[in-house]
C-alpha cells in the first residue's frame, strides 16, 4: 500500500485500489465540497459495519466494488472499510451515494467446518486465525491482538458456519463471566481480528442538559428470562428427553411476571454443569435491559465502546429504600420476641411482601436492611403499611454513612397520614376529621385496619447532627444563622433541619408491646435526582463534517442472539458449555 | 452625562466588536436602537374535562427569544468604505457567541439569526438602514460580575449561606483546594436537595491540588484534567435558587473552597 501522509484537518478520505494503490484523496476542509455528509455506522461486535458518503456524478474518480476507503478525522485513521455497491453512472441523481462495508463483514463470505476437543480458547481462535484467514478473504491474523481469557478444555464443532458465527460463538465462550469480563471482538483498521477485553472503568458520565438533550429512552422486555425448564438428551436414545430441573429467579418474576424457556441440554453435560449456564442465563437476562439513545452528541474524538454512566435529566425520583419483597439484605438478629416472614396474601405490588407480627417484648426490637447502593440527598421517606389487628406505632430509620439517623415517625395519629385507596391520596392532619367509604371515622384510626396506608413523611436530621464543624461559623457569610447570645460571641442557631446525604441503611423498629400483625409493601425515598443508568456503548452513528463532527450513541445490551444460539448449539450438541462446569 | 448603553459582539476567543460607542461619528458607527423586550413562556395547557376552563401541567419554561438591534448607517465617503463596514459587521455577527451590555457589564449566550439591509439610496450604495438579530439561547441577561464565596472546609459538613441577588437560579462554580487527599467532596442546596458527590483518590495529592466543578459546562476536572467519571451515580451538577439558600459542603479532609456564580435578569 501507498505510504499515506498527514491528512488535513477536517474530514479526509483517501481511496484504495483492491491491491493498495491510492488513487484519490477526497476532502472537504478546503470547501470544495468534493465528499459530502460522510456516515459511519460501528457495532460493538465487528467495528465499522457501514458507511455511505456521497460525490458529485460529474467526478472521474475509479470506484468500483472493493475499493478500500480509508476515513480520516484531524490526522487521524478512524476507520477503513470497502465498496459495496459501486455507483452507476447512469442515473439522474447529481450526487452519487458511495456504499460501503466494514471488513469484518468479509468473514461472512467465508465456510468452515471444523471441530475441536478439549481445547483451550486461545489455541482455538490462533488456529483459526492461522488457518482459515488471509490475502483470500482479506481479514488478518495477529497473535498479539488477541487477548481471551484462560478456558481451557472446550469440546467444539462448527459445521458449515461462516467464520463471523465462528468468531461470534467464541466471543460468547469468551464472554461466559460477562458480569465481570466483558470482551469485545472487532476487525482494526490494518483488517487483523481482535479479542479485546473491556476496561471496567466508565469510559465517561454524561449528563442530560450538558452534553446530551433529550435522549430516547426505552425498556426491552423481549429477551427477558426468569424460568428456565431444563432437559437433556438421553445418550442412549438421542432422540429422547429427560427433565432435569427447573431453574428460576423469583424476585425478577415477582417484578416483571413469569418469563419462561425450554432448554434441551445434550447428554454429555452433567446436572451441575447445566445448573450453572442455567443460572448464567438467569443473571444475565433476569432484567429488562433499558436502552438510550443519544442523538447529534457533539465530539471531538473517537468515542470508544465500554461503560458509560448516562445520567438523564435530573427530577423528583423515588428510590427503593429498603426490598420488601426479600429477605436478602436484611439483618434481623435483633428480633427475638417479633417475627418477620415472606407473605403473600395482602399484596399491593409484585409477588411477595415482608410481614411482621409483634406483642411482649417487641418494643425496642428491629430489622436492618443495607442497601446494595446508597440513596443520595433523598428528602422524603414512604411507606405503604397494612394493619390487619390493631394499629402499631413503628419508626423507619434511615442512616447515612456518618451514622447520623432520620426518621420516619409512623406514630398512632392523624399527623401526614395519606390514606392510599387505590385511585386518590387525601392529605389529613391532626384536626380533620375524614372520610373514607362514607364513613365518618372521625379520631378513630381502627378504621384504618385492613386497608393499605400510604405514610410519607418529610426525613431530615437537625444541623447540629450534621454540622459537625461549628467553629467554621464565623465571618459574614454566616450572619442570617448567627445569633448573638449575649457572651457578645456569635453562635449556631441549629434549629434549622438538614438532609441526609448518603442513606446506607434502613432501620424499622418496632414501639410497642402490644400484639399486632401487619404488612410492609414497600419503603421508599424521595431523592431530587440524575436518573443515572450504567449502559454498555453498542452501536454509534458517526455523521462527519469539517464543520461539525456529531454521533448518534445507543447504549444497552443488543447481544440478543446468546439464547438462540444456545437452543440451536444444544440441539446440534456441538457446543462449548463445558466451560460453565469449571465455574 | 451620556447613558446610552454600549452593546458588543464577543466571538469564542473573547474578541469584542463594538456594535456602538458614544461618539456615534464616522461610517463605522451609527445610530443604534435596541427598544423591544419580549419573553414568552412554553406551558402546556389541557382543558378540565368536565369543567369549563383548563389546567396547567408541568412546570412554565421560559423559552429561547431573540434579540434585535437595528442601526442606521451614515453615508460613506464611498461604495468601498460604506461596504467595508458592512462586511466587517457582519464577519463579526457570524462568530458571535456572546451578545454584551459593556455599561452594565452583562451578557447573553446568543447564536446569529438574521442580517438585512436596505440601502437609503439603491444606486449610491453609501448609506442605509440595517439591523442583525440574534436567538438568546438563554432567554436571560448574565451578569459578569461574579459573586464568590469562599471558606476554609473543615473534615465533616461545612456550612455557606449563599445569597442569589438575581432572578433566575444561577449555576455555581466551585473550586476547591487541597494540600491533602480529599477522596469524598459532597456539595448540596439544603433548600432544593439538588447536589454532588465526587469520588476521587487523586484529589489533593500531589500535582492535582486544584478541583473544579463547573454547574456551568457540566464539567468536573482536577488540575484540568476530566474527572466527570468520579462524579457518583444519581448526583450531579446544581442550581442556586433565587434567594438564601444553604449550601452544605461535606468533606473528609480539610480543604478550602470558592464558589463562584453569576446573577441573572430577565431583561
Amino acid at each position: 500500500m501507498a505510504e499515506v501522509f498527514s491528512a488535513p484537518d477536517g474530514i479526509e478520505l483517501r481511496l484504495f485500489s483492491p491491491t493498495g494503490e491510492l488513487f484519490a484523496i477526497l476532502s472537504d476542509s478546503n470547501l470544495s465540497g468534493e465528499i459530502l455528509n460522510v456516515e459511519l455506522s460501528v457495532l460493538k461486535f465487528g467495528g465499522l459495519d457501514k458507511f455511505t458518503f456521497q460525490l458529485p456524478r460529474n467526478n472521474d474518480l475509479p470506484i468500483s466494488k472493493n475499493t478500500e476507503v480509508y476515513f480520516y478525522v484531524n490526522t487521524e485513521l478512524w476507520y477503513n472499510g470497502f465498496v459495496k455497491e459501486a455507483p452507476q453512472p447512469d442515473q439522474y441523481e447529481p450526487i452519487l451515494t458511495i456504499q460501503g462495508s466494514g471488513f469484518y463483514k468479509r468473514l461472512e463470505d467465508k465456510i468452515v467446518d471444523i471441530a475441536y476437543s478439549n481445547e483451550t480458547l486461545a489455541n482455538i481462535i490462533d488456529d483459526i486465525g492461522l488457518n482459515y484467514l488471509g490475502s483470500d478473504i482479506g481479514v488478518f491474523y495477529e497473535g498479539l491482538k488477541i487477548d481471551v481469557p484462560s478456558i481451557p478444555n472446550i469440546t467444539i464443532e462448527f459445521k458449515d458456519n461462516t467464520l463471523l458465527q465462528v468468531f461470534k460463538r467464541l466471543l460468547d465462550v469468551a464472554n461466559n463471566d460477562y458480569e465481570n469480563a466483558k470482551y469485545i471482538f472487532y476487525v482494526d483498521t490494518d483488517k487483523e481480528i481482535n479479542f479485546e477485553l473491556l476496561s471496567n472503568d466508565l469510559v465517561a458520565n454524561y449528563f442530560e442538559g450538558f452534553q446530551y438533550q433529550a435522549p430516547e429512552v426505552s425498556e426491552d422486555t423481549s429477551n427477558l428470562l426468569n424460568q428456565i425448564l431444563a432437559y437433556r438428551t438421553k445418550a442412549a436414545a438421542q432422540n429422547e428427553v429427560e427433565f432435569v430441573n427447573t431453574y428460576e429467579s423469583v424476585p425478577s418474576q415477582s417484578e416483571n411476571g413469569l418469563y419462561n424457556k425450554k432448554i434441551v441440554f445434550p447428554d454429555y453435560l452433567d446436572t451441575t454443569t447445566i445448573a450453572n449456564i442455567c443460572n448464567f442465563l438467569l443473571r444475565r437476562y433476569e432484567n429488562p435491559q433499558k436502552r438510550v439513545a443519544i442523538k447529534d452528541f457533539e465530539l471531538n474524538n473517537k468515542l470508544q465502546f465500554g461503560e458509560y454512566l448516562i445520567s438523564n435529566r435530573r427530577d423528583a425520583y423515588w428510590f427503593v429504600g429498603a426490598k420488601m419483597d426479600t429477605l436478602d439484605g436484611w439483618d434481623t438478629s435483633a428480633f427475638i420476641n417479633s417475627t418477620v416472614e415472606l407473605a403473600s396474601d395482602h399484596l399491593l405490588t409484585r409477588k411477595q411482601i415482608l410481614k411482621f407480627t409483634v406483642g411482649a417484648g417487641s418494643a425496642g426490637e428491629f430489622i436492618e436492611y443495607t442497601l446494595p447502593a446508597p440513596v443520595t440527598f433523598a428528602y422524603i421517606g414512604r411507606i405503604f403499611i397494612y394493619f390487619s389487628s390493631s394499629i402499631s406505632p413503628i419508626s423507619i430509620i434511615f442512616t447515612d454513612e456518618n451514622g447520623a439517623e432520620a426518621r420516619l415517625e409512623f406514630a398512632v395519629s392523624y399527623d401526614d397520614l395519606l390514606i392510599y385507596d387505590g385511585v386518590s391520596t387525601d392529605t389529613l392532619s391532626l384536626n380533620d376529621s375524614f372520610k373514607i367509604d362514607d364513613m365518618t371515622i372521625g379520631y378513630s384510626l381502627s378504621a384504618l385496619l385492613n386497608e393499605w396506608i400510604k405514610f410519607k413523611d418529610i426525613i431530615e436530621t437537625s444541623f447540629t447532627d450534621i454540622i459537625q464543624n461549628l467553629d467554621v461559623f464565623n465571618g459574614t457569610i454566616f450572619d442570617s444563622l448567627d445569633v448573638d447570645d449575649g457572651s457578645g460571641q456569635d453562635s449556631l442557631d441549629v434549629s434549622g433541619k438538614v438532609t441526609l446525604t448518603e442513606i446506607v441503611k434502613t432501620k424499622i423498629l418496632i414501639n410497642t408491646d402490644e400484639p399486632a400483625v401487619f404488612y410492609i409493601d414497600r419503603v421508599d425515598l424521595l431523592s431530587n435526582a440524575y436518573n443515572s443508568n450504567s449502559l454498555q456503548l453498542e452501536q454509534i452513528n458517526y455523521n462527519l463534517r469539517s464543520s461539525q463532527l456529531f454521533a448518534d450513541m445507543h447504549f444497552g445490551e443488543r447481544e440478543d442472539n446468546v439464547l438462540d444460539e444456545l437452543k440451536q448449539d444444544s440441539e446440534a450438541g456441538d457446543i462449548a458449555l463445558n466451560i460453565f462446569a469449571k465455574r | 452625562m451620556d447613558r446610552r448603553i454600549v452593546y458588543a459582539l464577543k466571538d469564542a476567543d473573547g474578541n469584542i466588536f463594538k456594535l456602538n460607542d458614544l461618539t456615534d461619528t464616522g461610517i463605522f458607527v451609527g445610530s443604534l436602537t435596541y427598544t423591544d423586550e419580549s419573553l414568552s413562556n412554553d406551558n402546556r395547557i389541557a382543558e378540565k374535562s368536565s369543567l369549563p376552563g383548563s389546567v396547567k401541567l408541568g412546570k412554565t419554561r421560559t423559552q429561547a427569544r431573540n434579540i434585535s438591534f437595528a442601526y442606521n448607517r451614515v453615508e460613506g465617503v464611498d461604495f468601498a468604505d460604506f461596504i467595508a463596514a458592512e462586511n466587517e459587521l457582519i464577519y463579526n455577527f457570524n462568530k458571535t457567541e456572546y451578545v454584551i451590555d459593556i455599561n452594565n457589564n452583562r451578557q447573553v449566550k446568543v447564536a446569529p439569526d438574521t442580517y438585512a439591509l436596505t440601502y437609503s439610496e439603491g444606486a449610491h450604495k453609501l448609506s442605509g438602514e440595517g439591523s442583525v438579530s440574534f436567538i438568546m439561547l438563554d432567554p436571560f441577561w448574565t451578569s459578569l460580575d461574579v459573586t464568590t464565596y469562599t471558606l476554609a472546609l473543615s473534615n465533616g459538613s461545612n456550612l455557606i449561606v449563599i445569597n442569589n441577588e438575581g432572578y433566575i437560579k444561577s449555576q455555581p462554580i466551585l473550586t476547591f483546594a487541597a494540600s491533602v487527599p480529599v477522596s469524598i467532596v459532597k456539595a448540596y442546596i439544603n433548600e432544593t436537595k439538588e447536589g454532588i458527590r465526587i469520588d476521587d483518590d487523586t484529589f489533593g495529592t500531589p500535582g492535582f491540588g486544584t478541583m473544579t466543578v463547573d454547574c456551568i459546562t457540566g464539567l468536573v476536572d482536577i488540575n484540568d484534567v476530566d474527572r466527570n467519571s468520579s462524579i457518583a451515580s444519581h448526583t450531579g451538577f446544581f442550581s442556586i435558587p433565587v434567594g438564601e439558600n444553604n449550601l452544605i459542603l461535606e468533606v473528609n479532609a480539610a480543604c478550602d473552597v470558592q464558589v463562584d456564580f453569576y446573577k441573572k435578569e430577565y431583561v
